[in-house]
C-alpha cells in the first residue's frame, strides 16, 4: 500500500511540474486593404496624405507589420518587389518622405481587433528642388502570429501590397509599337496582339479600345480592354491571356479594319494604329464552298455540251 | 460586265462574293388573309462604350492645384478590400524521422475583385534551423536536383531531403507551374532571394493548397528547426 501510494505521489509530482506543452496556435489569417492601387500626380515641394484602409477579417484581434518596398513591373504589369540589398538612392530618398499615419501619429504596425477597418493616411512629402520623375513603392501589410510548438515548425505569415504611383511632373509619351492580327483566320473570332510603350518621365493611365469597321466602314464590334498604368521609360503588352486580345463577335468571310487607340486618362497624347485583316471561314466551310462551285462548273460544262 | 455575262461561274462567285461581305440580309414579307410577316434589314450591332470616367465626378479621384490622386482602378467601381486569407497559421511537421518524409497542407484563399489580376509572392525566412542557427535542414532541390525557386520538378525519392512546396488548384487556375508530386524551393530572404510567384491570376478569386514536405537523412541533428514563410498578396497594375 506506502509503495502504490509512493508511486502514485511520484507519477502526480512528474505531470504537475513536467513542461506543459505550448498549444498549437494553427488558426486561420485573414487581412484586406482597399485600395490595391493609388495614382498620385504631383509637383515638387508638396505635401499630400491620402486614404489607405485596412481590415482584420478574422474573430480575432491581430497585429500587422508595416513595410515600405519600392517596386518595379515586367511587361504583364506584374509587380515585382525590389529587395533592400537593390535599393537605389532615389528609392531611399523617396521612402524616408513617406509616413503612415494613426489619429496623426507615424506607425509602423498596427493593432486590429476582431473584424476592425482602419483608415491610416498615408502621408508624402516630395523635395522642393525634385525634377520631374516616377516613384513606385508598395505599402505591406503583414501579420505576423508568432505561434510556437513543442515540435519542429514553420510559421504562415500573410500580407497584403497596396501599390502607389507617385508621378511628379506630367509627362508622358505614348506610342504603340506593335499592333498585328494575322492575315488569315479559319476561325470566326479576330484575335490582336499589341504592345505599348512610354518614353516619357511620368506613367500613363490609358483605357485601349479597338474598333472593327467592315468594307463599308460600318462598326461590327468596340473591344474595351482593362485600364493599364504604363510605368515611365516602360512597354507593356495588353491582352489578359498571353498577351492576345479576342474579339466577342464572330466574323464572316471578308476584309475587315481593326483600329487600336490608346485614350489615355491622364494628360498623354492620345495616339492610334490601324490594320487591315482578312477572315476566312474555316477549312470546312472552305471546301464546302470549292465543292458547290465544282458541281456547279460541271453542271454548266453538261448542259453547254447537250446543247 | 461582259466578263461577267460571258462566264456564269465567275459572275456566281461575284455574287456570292458580294452577299458575304455586305453581311446583311435582304428585307422580305410574307402575308396571308391572317397576317403579314415582313423582315427588316437586321442592323449589325454597333457598341457605344462609355468614355473614360470623368475625373471631376468621381467620389475616389481627388484634385487640387498642386496635386490629383486616384484611388483604386477607374473602370473598377467595386471598393471591396483585396484579401488573403490562410487557414492556418503554423505548420507542424510534429514527430519525423529519417527517410520517412512528412507532408503538410495550408489553404491559401484571395480575393481580388478591386484589382486587374494578382500575384501571391511567396518567400521564408531561412531554411529549417535549429535556436543556435549551427543546425539547417536545407531546402530540397529535388529528385535530380532539378527544382529550383522558379521551376518547379518532381520529389518522390526518400532518400532524397530538405523542405519544399507544391500548389494545388482548389478554385481557378491559380498556382504556378506545379502539379502532382512537382515541388520548388522557398526563396530564401536570408541569401537575397526575390520572391517568387505561387499564384498568378487574371481572375478575381482563387484558392490554392500549399503542400510543404520535409525530409531528412539519418545524419541529421534531433533538434527542433523552425522557420517563416510569408505569402503576400500584390495587385497588378
Amino acid at each position: 500500500m506506502i509503495k502504490k501510494t509512493i508511486v502514485f505521489i511520484t507519477l502526480s509530482l512528474f505531470f504537475l511540474f513536467s513542461e506543459v506543452a505550448e498549444p498549437v496556435l494553427a488558426q486561420e489569417q485573414a487581412l484586406g486593404v482597399f485600395p490595391p492601387i493609388t495614382k498620385i500626380r504631383t509637383k515638387s515641394g508638396q505635401e499630400i496624405s491620402t486614404p489607405i484602409k485596412v481590415k482584420n477579417l478574422t474573430d480575432r484581434p491581430i497585429e500587422a507589420q508595416i513595410i515600405l518596398k519600392p517596386f518595379k513591373a515586367d511587361e504583364d504589369g506584374k509587380v515585382n518587389l525590389i529587395l533592400y540589398k537593390d535599393y537605389t538612392a532615389e528609392n531611399s530618398s523617396i521612402l524616408k518622405n513617406v509616413k503612415l499615419l494613426e489619429d496623426g501619429q507615424s506607425i509602423s504596425n498596427i493593432v486590429l481587433s476582431p473584424k476592425q477597418e482602419e483608415a491610416l493616411s498615408l502621408n508624402i512629402k516630395t523635395e522642393t528642388n525634385q525634377k520631374p520623375q516616377d516613384f513606385y513603392f508598395s505599402i505591406i501589410f503583414i501579420v505576423s502570429p508568432n505561434d510556437k510548438t513543442e515540435n519542429s515548425y514553420s510559421n504562415v505569415r500573410i500580407g497584403i501590397a497596396s501599390n502607389i504611383l507617385l508621378a511628379i511632373g506630367n509627362n508622358s509619351n505614348l506610342s504603340i509599337s506593335d499592333f498585328s492580327s494575322p492575315l488569315f483566320t479559319g476561325e470566326g473570332n479576330l484575335k490582336f496582339s499589341a504592345q505599348i510603350e512610354n518614353s516619357g518621365d511620368n506613367y500613363a493611365t490609358i483605357h485601349p479600345l479597338i474598333t472593327i469597321k467592315n468594307i463599308f466602314g460600318k462598326t461590327i464590334e468596340v473591344i474595351e480592354t482593362k485600364e493599364e498604368n504604363l510605368l515611365a521609360k516602360a512597354s507593356k503588352t495588353l491582352g489578359e491571356d498571353s498577351g492576345v486580345i479576342v474579339s466577342k463577335e464572330k466574323y464572316f468571310v471578308g476584309p475587315y479594319t481593326a483600329t487600336i487607340e490608346l485614350r489615355p486618362t491622364s494628360p498623354a497624347n492620345s495616339v492610334s494604329k490601324s490594320l487591315s485583316v482578312f477572315v476566312m471561314p474555316g477549312l470546312t466551310s472552305f471546301l464546302s464552298f470549292a465543292i458547290i462551285l465544282l458541281i456547279l462548273a460541271l453542271f454548266i460544262k453538261i448542259r453547254r455540251k447537250t446543247r | 460586265m461582259k466578263l461577267l455575262l460571258r462566264k456564269p461561274l465567275f459572275f456566281f462567285f461575284f455574287l456570292t462574293l458580294i452577299t458575304f461581305l455586305s453581311g446583311s440580309a435582304p428585307a422580305q414579307s410574307l402575308s396571308g388573309d391572317q397576317f403579314i410577316i415582313e423582315t427588316q434589314e437586321i442592323e449589325q450591332k454597333t457598341y457605344h462604350p462609355a468614355p473614360p470616367v470623368e475625373n471631376s465626378k468621381n467620389q475616389r479621384v481627388t484634385k487640387t492645384d498642386n496635386y490629383q490622386i486616384v484611388l483604386g482602378f477607374e473602370d473598377i467601381p467595386s471598393e471591396d478590400f483585396n484579401s488573403i486569407e490562410s487557414s492556418a497559421s503554423i505548420i507542424d511537421y510534429g514527430k519525423f524521422y529519417p527517410t520517412n518524409p512528412v507532408e503538410r497542407a495550408i489553404d491559401i484563399k484571395v480575393n481580388a475583385k478591386s484589382a486587374h489580376g494578382y500575384s501571391v509572392l511567396v518567400s521564408e525566412d531561412h531554411p529549417l534551423s535549429d535556436p543556435s542557427f549551427i543546425n539547417l535542414i536545407p531546402d530540397t532541390s529535388c529528385d535530380r536536383g532539378l527544382c529550383s525557386q522558379s521551376i518547379s520538378a518532381v520529389w518522390e525519392d526518400n532518400l532524397t531531403y530538405g523542405l519544399g512546396y507544391s500548389c494545388e488548384n482548389l478554385k481557378g487556375s491559380s498556382c504556378v507551374a506545379t502539379g502532382t508530386k512537382l515541388f520548388k524551393k522557398f526563396p530564401d530572404e536570408s541569401k537575397g532571394e526575390e520572391y517568387e510567384p505561387v499564384f498568378e491570376n487574371h481572375e478575381q478569386e482563387g484558392k490554392g493548397e500549399i503542400i510543404y514536405k520535409l525530409n531528412i537523412s539519418a545524419s541529421q541533428s534531433n533538434s527542433v528547426y523552425s522557420n517563416t514563410t510569408t505569402y503576400l498578396l500584390v495587385p497588378d497594375l
